[in-house]
This record gives C-alpha cells, structure tokens and sequence, in this order.
C-alpha cells in the first residue's frame, strides 16, 4: 500500500473513499460489464449446455452428461491436437515474442525514418491473408522456393516444408516471425514509455548497454512483455486460420475438406474443434472441446498471473 | 488522439445511437436494384423465396441472370438472392430461423443435411407435379437420395477422367493415349524425368494434386471406398489393393520424398500447377480442365483426355468413374415450401440448367441437355457425353457419417501411400474404424 | 593528444555501431516487404506473366488491366464506403469503451478489480466457434440481423485484448501522479480524461489501429450479419475473384492492394502520435 493510504487510515473517511472508488470503478467498467450480460453471458452458458449434449446444430440438443468429455478422452486426435497446439504454444511464443522485442529494441535506436520502417514491418500484418496464403505455397515451395534456394545456396539441408510432418509445423512459426509487426508496435510503444532519464543516469554511474537492458528495460517493460506473453499462449491455444489456409492451399482440401494437413501434424485444437462442428455437425462434442481447452488456458494464465509480482513492475517501482 | 471532455462523451455517445438507428433503418430499406420492369407490376401478388448460393463474382452474375429468367415467368413466386461464399452463414441463420428457402451445395453433404434434419424430402413434390425425373442421369439423381429417398436436385455433374500431356507422351515415341492401367504405368515411367539430385522434373504419374486420383483409380478397378450399400469397403477389396499398389510402385521406383516434393510444389489450378506447366504428364480431373487450361489459363498444353484406365484384364471395368453433383436443396423450415420447389423444379429443369450450369461452363444433369447447342462448344463435349453414358458410373451412396469416415480413408492412404503402413494392414483398418461409424 | 585519441576511437566504435543498426534494419525490411511487394507485382502482371513459373519478380510492362477489373467487377465505391463506415464506428467505440474498463480494472483502486479483470481476460479463451451460433442467434432475437449494428455495436462494450492491452499501459503511470491529481480534489472522471488519456498516446493510437485493421478485414462478421449485397464489404467483395475451381490472382492482388493502401496511410500519419523518443511518464515531479 503506499504512503497516501496509510496516512489516511481513519475509519469512516476511508470506507467512504472505499465506496466513492467502488462506485467508480464499477461505473468505468460499466461498459463491457453490460456488453457481456448482453453479448456474452447467453452465449457461453448455452455452450456450456452444449457441451453436455448430443447437437447437431439443427435438430434439439439432447442431454448426454458427460459423454462428450468421456469420448474425446479416449479419442486420439484429442491428445494429437493438443499435442500440436502445445508445439505453437511452446515454441511459438519465445520465438515471435523474442523477434518482437529484438526488433522493436532495434527501431528504438532514434533511427531517422523510424515512421517508414515501422511501416515497413507492420506491412505483412496488412495483408489480406487470401492473398498472402499464395505467396508462402512459393517461398516454401521445396523445390523451386525462396526459402529452400537459399538455403541451398548454404550448402543446407532442403526439407519440405510444406509436406513433411516433421517440418510443417516449423514452416507456421517462420510464416508467423512475418506476423511479428503487431508485436513490434506495442514493444516499441512501451519502450519509449521507460524515461531516458533513467539510462542516462545508469550511464554515468558506469552501466554497459547489457545492463542497462537487465535492469531498466526489462522492468520498464515488464507489464507490456506479461500483456504479449498472456496474449501470446492465448493466440497460440487457439491457432486456426494459418494452418487452414495453408492445408487448403497445398492439398486442395482434401477428400471432405477437412485436412489435417500431413498426417495430422496440422491439425491444431481450434481446427479440430472446428471439424467436429462444422464438419461433422458434432456440436456438442465441439463445445466440450471448447471448455476444456477454456479449462486448460486459465490454468496457464493463472499460473503466469500468479508469478506476476515477483517479474512485473508497475509505475514508480 | 481525441482530447474527450465530457460534452464531447455526450455528442459521441448520441452520434452512435443516431448511426445505429439510421444503420437499422438503411439495413431495410435497401432493394435490389436489378428487377425487371414488367415482373415489378404483379409484385404484390407474388410471394418471396429466398435463395442463397455459394457461386460468386462472375459464375455468381450467370446465376443471377438465370434467377431474372425464371423471376419473369413466373406469375407467383419472386425469388430474393444473395451470394453467400461461406456455408458457415447458412449453418449459422438455418437454425435462427433466419435461413433461406433454397440452397446450393454439393451431392457428398446430402448424407450429412438429410441427418441433421435441414433438407426437405422431395419425393412428394416430385409426385404431386409429376415432375421428370426420367431425365436425369440416373447416377446423378441417385447421388441426390439418402435411403431411397430424395432430398434434393442434381443441376450439375462432376465427371472425372485422365488428362494426358500429348507432347510430352510423343516425345517417349506414344502417339496413342493409354487403354489399361499396365499401359498408362509403363508411360509414366517412361516419360518422367528425373533431375540430377533424384527430384522429379517431370512426373509421369498423375501425383497431382495429392492424391487425388487415388479414389478415381480404385473406382476404375472395381473398388471403391464405399459398397455399394454405403458401408466400409472389405479388406480383400481388389480395386483398392490394386491402385494403393500402383501407386506405391510409383513412389518406390522415384523416391517417395522426390514424389512427394513434387506434390507440394504446387497449387491446384494456379500459376503453379505442374500440368499447366507441361510438367506432369497424366492427370485426373473433371470436365471443367478444358476450359481452365485453353481460357482461364491460356496455357499452351496440348492436353488430350481419355477414360480413367481399367486394369488389363477387366475390360468391363471400361470407363467405371464416381460422379458427384452439385445440388440444390429446401431448407426443411422454409416459410415459401411451394415456391421454393416451383424455383427449384425450374432451376434444375432444362430451361434452369441451360441458363446457369451450361452458361458457366459445368456439366448438366440432364441427358435432354447433352445435345444443347451452347454445350456442345464447350470442351471436350464428345467423350464427356459419351462418358456421361456409360453404364459404369457410379456415386458414394450418402449416409450421415460420410465425412467422418472418408476422414478415416483419408488418414489410413495417406499412411500407406507415404509407405508408413502396408496395404493388407491399411484396407483392414479402414474397414475396422469405418465399420465403427458407418452401422 | 591521448585526449584527441580517446575521443576519435570512441567516435568511431559509435558510427560503426550506427552503421551495423541501420544495415540490419535495412536488410531486414527487404525481408518484411517481400509480401507486400510481391502482391504489387502480380496485381501488375497480365496473366500469362502470372502464369509463369518459376514467377517473374518484375513484369515487361506495368499492366494496370487488373485494377480496372478489380473496380468495375465488383461495386467497389459501395463496398469501401460500406467498410469505412463500419471501421470508423468501431474504432471510435473502441478507443472509449476500452480505455474507460482498462481505467476501471487498472487503476482505480477498488476491490472489484481484482476479480473483474481475471475474468474479462478469461472471456478471450473460449473459441468462437462455439459462441458464433448461440450469439447469431442473440442478434436474432434483438431483431437487428440484416443491418451493420451486429458489426460495430460490441466495439463500445469494450473488446478484452484491449482493454488488457490499455491497463497495462495505464499501470506505468505512477500512482504519485493520480494522488497529486486527488489531492487537487480531482474526481476519477476528470483524473481519467485529463491525466491517464494524455499519457497514454502511443497505447491509444496502437488500440485505434489495431481495431481498423480488425474490422477493415474483418469477413466472418460482415458474412454472417449482412443480408444485402449493397451492404457488403470490401472483405466479402474479394471472393467475386475466387470461382469455383480456380482464383483470378491478377483482379485479386489489384483488389488486395487498393484494400491494403489505406491502411498503410491511416498507419504511416497516426504514427506522429506516437511519442518518438521523448518520454512523458514521470517527467513530471
């Protein structure tokens, strides 16, 4: 608690400063608390009843308890499509979260044109992705892209990335470092949040340009990196519309459209999710899906909120 | 950004309840601009279809031409329309209540709708307007029931059959297309090319796009992944062995990796499609090709097209394809049941046909329509008509869980085609899994 | 002399330093423009040049054919107007619904926040997929099915990434600052729109950005809401180009590109609202 509070610790005028806040906050939040009860509240509750029923989307839902759960625990592609979903979360999160910084740190060094370079970087995100979904079938072409020339030209190996089950889901996290431009923009605006001042002084009391990141950027940015890290494995549970625009682009959509990619290594929790209920009209087992991956998420999170004292700093700290 | 003080809040807040109002009002108001004159006159007296479809841009504009068509003869029914690329709409306003009366959509989801309770069944409507059905092809309509009964119309077909690079065939000393499966797989060896590191420069066999061409084989065997009462193919199956074979020889002889790098080189009908190129020799496709290759494409492949091969000694085999159709349907909660079939009936009719399928280049549903002028500039109209004949067409019978099954075929190819899982252990799991689904 | 020495080597380790930073800026924004570049290329090539493969980088002839498709093939004016509109809207909603929650879960200190804010992050997991049909069917009933307010009424509920996104931003200004400002007997509403808004340009902006860019590519939404063509928008407008058995590329990148355009200037011009180099937090005793 700060100063201010403590001073002030005299029975009824804190309460009444305690309810003048409440009242506030409640009226400030307003907004999105109504936008929910309106928008959200029927929606969730209902899937949640979906979840525990045999629907097809057309015909009444009916009561199956927990069936649904019980069948997609001993269902494989469950287990395989967390399975690649963790793959995004894990390897997907440092990478793009990593570049992200790494080039928002680099566009911070008061480079003149800094305005046309973040442009530049944050012109791949513009995109519409129908149309860039070609583009990444040629740089990943095995034998005639991009990415396999060069790579050739090095004297490496050239795997297929678009193909191999090993390599497939690699060739995503490369396409997504081009996605790095809405992570760049918010490093950099919060970079430019922590005072010069700061730097200078460290400088004059000896401070190198790796310590100076250790202990002021870092911290100064320590609620932004926890903001993009929760974001992050949010985004990454949920990986959908790369891996289905990228499997519709290189095998035509399969024999019913619903691909998993090579062997399955595409096929991703929110794609399953979406087969069973689009594909097969197996809402309810979607909706299942749909709340034990809520389940898993909040664990993480709440997991990562908890360590947020001892990692992020706020303000004056 | 904005500075907000609070008469600023005020103004934004009442702007926003003025653009929502008049967004609410504009969203009514609006009419389609493109009716005709003398069909506004009776207006009143007619009652409105709906009818949403998936074709749009150009495709999309022929079938608004054939919807004006059929708005100026009729005197009852005036049908709304509105091009819906996404079937996730439909899926979303169907069960709102906000759905259309009539639907486009393809021969392999009867099976699914008809479960789910959406599609209307038609068979009393066909019988009460002693509609012709006697003219459909019979594999076409077939692929429009579920248990005997019919749940929509064919107004196209999908005919499959194989492709073959002429110049790249002549140059290995064939002048002749292939009659037998033996033949087209001692050509495709022949006529690849391979570059020095193993890749495929060429490819003989028709490895593209996917594995495609992998049911259309089994099919032309005598297999198929489905019996001809909708259940899971047997494990003895010898159609399916034979063209999971062929297939494996293949990519065995030339190196399954440089297969199937040569696989994924490429987008299906796109700048990168091997074939158009004059990099692939053989191809299975539909009839559509034609006209991709010479207009949409311009490409300069000099293409002939021929019967999907028959193992040599099954000679009945001759010309024996899976078809599939595209279809229209009345949604089961339609308001308008009588006009949406009056539409329907018209669409899938001679007249429908003739204004939508044949004016965008597809393959009508209708032998009446094999001899239609304007069809028979299109392409490759003579051995298409006379494929569309044979007595060897087939379809998959619809049942509900198709999708969930042809998912099962799927992983369990892909699995021996990569040469991960035998044949013997690949047509035992298919039949296995799928019999779990398919009961 | 040691003097002079000293000074010129320490120069030049910073211009070699200056150097390295501007070089890989440089190489890497060539990486990042290749997309953007290769969609101006094809938009304009003719169509055998598209056609070609292995691709050619740069066509013969600048061919302009694609973009007078790309306008005329679809009613492109409608579409644009349709799209601003909905984007504006939403943005605006965006920018004070968010801030005014962010405000009310990041530093207003009151007990509720530390419940209420967990739980608007927890909203963002659940896939939409499963919410999409139940909330169709909300609209439904509320009538307003058919029209654009599906499409921009939730921007002013406040959207949970941003408003996440803001209380972060707003928890870097220091406390010392909204005590100073109490004490001046400054009521919340006056602190919110005086103090924490001005402070938090750059956040502001990247918020208003990043909703234009949302809902200007927005597809699921406008598909599933709109009704009528005349109402359709610039996304939905770019499947005219995809047929059913092949995709006009040429029509489509041009389409692509005239879409793609604004944005670059909406981006390029809001950035003089970002704060370059010069802080404000804590500037101030």
């Amino acid at each position: 608690m700060d100063g201010f509070h403590k001073e002030r610790r005299s029975g009824s005028s804190m309460s009444k400063m305690d309810r003048s806040r409440t009242k506030s906050g409640i009226l400030f939040a307003l907004p999105w608390i109504i936008g929910f009860l309106i928008f959200s509240l029927y929606p969730i509750c209902i899937s949640f009843y979906y979840s525990m029923s045999d629907f097809n989307i057309f015909q009444a839902p009916k009561w199956v308890a927990l069936d649904n759960y019980r069948e997609l625990f001993s269902d494989h592609k469950f287990y395989l499509s967390l399975q690649n979903t963790l793959y995004m979360v894990v390897f997907g999160t440092p990478i793009t979260l990593g570049a992200g910084l790494l080039l928002a740190i680099l566009l911070n060094q008061r480079i003149r044109g800094l305005s046309v370079f973040r442009t530049i970087f944050y012109l791949p995100s513009i995109v519409p992705i129908v149309a860039s979904s070609l583009l990444w079938l040629w740089i990943l072409n095995p034998q005639y892209g991009l990415l396999n020339s060069i790579l050739k030209a090095v004297g490496m190996k050239q795997p297929n990335w678009l193909m191999d089950p090993a390599y497939t889901k690699p060739a995503l996290i490369i396409m997504g470092l081009w996605g790095v431009g809405n992570t760049i923009i918010i490093f950099l605006a919060s970079l430019q949040d922590v005072p010069r001042s700061l730097y200078e002084a460290s400088k004059m009391d000896g401070a190198n340009a790796w310590q100076q990141f250790i202990h002021i950027t870092l911290p100064g940015i320590s609620s932004v990196i926890f903001f993009q890290l929760i974001m992050s494995i949010i985004n990454y549970f949920q990986y959908f519309t790369q891996a289905y625009l990228l499997i519709g682009g290189s095998t035509g959509g399969g024999t019913n459209g619903m691909s998993g990619g090579p062997e399955n290594s595409l096929l991703f929790y929110s794609l399953y999710l979406f087969h069973n209920a689009f594909g097969y009209f197996k809402m309810g087992k979607a909706s299942a899906m749909a709340w034990i991956l809520f389940l898993i998420i909040m664990a993480v999170t709440a997991l990562i909120f908890k360590t947020q004292d001892r990692w992020v700093t706020y303000g004056d700290q | 950004m904005r500075k907000h003080n609070w008469r600023k809040m005020v103004s934004l807040t009442l702007g926003f309840a003025l653009a929502i109002s008049l967004a609410g009002c504009s969203g009514g108001s609006q009419k389609k601009t493109s009716d005709n004159p003398k069909s506004e006159k009776s207006a009143e007296k007619k009652t409105k279809v709906t009818f949403w479809y998936l074709w749009s841009g150009e495709e999309g504009e022929t079938i608004e031409k054939a919807v004006q068509e059929y708005n100026k003869q009729s005197d009852k029914y005036k049908i709304d329309m509105l091009s819906v690329p996404d079937t996730q709409k439909i899926m979303a306003a169907i069960p709102a209540g906000n759905g259309p009366d009539v639907s486009d959509d393809f021969s392999n989801n009867v099976g699914k709708y008809a479960s789910a309770g959406i599609l209307e069944p038609l068979d009393d409507y066909i019988s009460k307007t002693k509609y012709d059905t006697d003219d459909f092809i019979p594999a076409a309509l077939d692929s429009c029931k579920m248990d005997g009964k019919t749940y929509s119309l064919p107004i196209s077909m999908n005919l499959e059959a194989l492709y073959y690079n002429k110049t790249l065939l002549k140059e290995a000393g064939y002048t002749e297309p292939p009659k037998t499966m033996e033949e087209m797989y001692e050509m495709a060896v022949k006529t690849t090319k391979v570059n020095e590191d193993g890749t495929l420069d060429v490819c003989g066999f028709p490895d593209f796009p996917a594995v495609y061409y992998l049911g259309n084989f089994a099919t032309a065997a005598g297999g198929g992944w489905y019996t001809e009462d909708g259940k899971p193919s047997t494990p003895d199956d010898f159609g399916n062995q034979y063209a999971l074979k062929l297939a494996r020889d293949y990519r065995t002889k030339f190196g399954l990796e440089n297969v199937i790098k040569f696989q994924s080189g490429g987008k299906y009908l796109d700048p990168t499609d091997p074939f158009l190129a004059g990099k692939q020799v053989f191809r299975v496709d539909g009839s559509w090709m034609g006209k991709s290759i010479k207009e949409t494409f311009q490409s300069d492949v000099d293409y002939g097209v021929t019967y999907i091969p028959y193992p040599k000694d099954k000679p009945e085999l001759k010309a024996r394809g899976l078809i599939s159709t595209s279809t229209l349907y009345i949604t089961a909660n339609s308001g308008n049941k009588d006009g949406s079939w009056d539409f329907m009936a018209w669409f899938a009719g001679k007249d429908g046909q003739a204004a939508s399928t044949i004016k965008n280049g597809g393959f009508p549903s209708r032998t009446s329509l094999l001899g239609d002028e304007t069809f028979r500039k299109g392409y490759d109209i003579d051995f298409y008509t006379e494929l569309a004949q044979s007595k060897n067409l087939t379809f998959v019978p619809n049942g509900p869980k198709n999708s969930e099954y042809d998912t099962i075929v799927s992983e369990q190819t892909e699995l021996c085609l990569n040469l991960k899982q035998d044949i013997e252990t690949t047509l035992k799991n298919i039949n296995t899994k799928g019999s779990e689904i398919l009961k | 002399m040691v003097i002079n020495n000293v000074k010129s080597s320490v120069n030049r380790s910073q211009v070699a330093t200056r150097l390295l930073v501007y070089l890989l800026v440089i190489v890497l924004s060539i990486v990042f423009l290749i997309p953007f570049l290769w969609l101006l290329s094809t938009s304009l090539k003719t169509q055998k040049e598209i056609y070609q493969f292995p691709p050619v980088i740069f066509p013969y002839k600048l061919n302009f054919n694609n973009y007078y498709l790309a306008v005329t093939k679809m009613p492109f004016l409608r579409y644009t107007v349709n799209t601003v509109v909905i984007t504006v809207l939403c943005v605006i909603g965006q920018v004070i619904s968010s801030s005014m929650v962010a405000y009310s879960v990041g530093k207003i200190k009151w007990k509720g926040a530390k419940i209420l804010f967990p739980f608007i992050v927890g909203t963002m997991m659940i896939p939409t997929q499963v919410t999409m049909i139940p909330l169709y069917i909300v609209y439904t009933k509320m009538k307003l099915v058919g029209s654009i307010v599906p499409l921009v009424l939730p921007s002013f509920f406040g959207g949970a990434y941003y408003i996440f996104l803001l209380r972060q931003f707003f928890k870097t200004i220091p406390d010392s600052l909204v005590e100073a400002a109490t004490i001046d007997g400054a009521g919340e509403g006056r602190i919110f729109v005086k103090i924490i808004l001005p402070l938090c340009k750059p956040a502001l902006t990247t918020v208003g950005i990043f909703t234009f860019l949302a809902t200007w590519s927005d597809f699921l939404g406008p598909l599933l809401y709109l009704n009528k063509e005349e109402q359709y928008t610039l996304s939905l407008g770019l499947q005219a180009f995809m047929q059913t058995h092949y995709v006009e590329w040429g029509p489509l990148m041009a389409a692509s590109a005239i879409f793609t355009v604004p944005i670059i200037i909406l981006f390029f011009f809001a950035q003089s609202y970002f704060i370059e180099g010069i802080t404000v937090t804590g500037m101030k005793g």
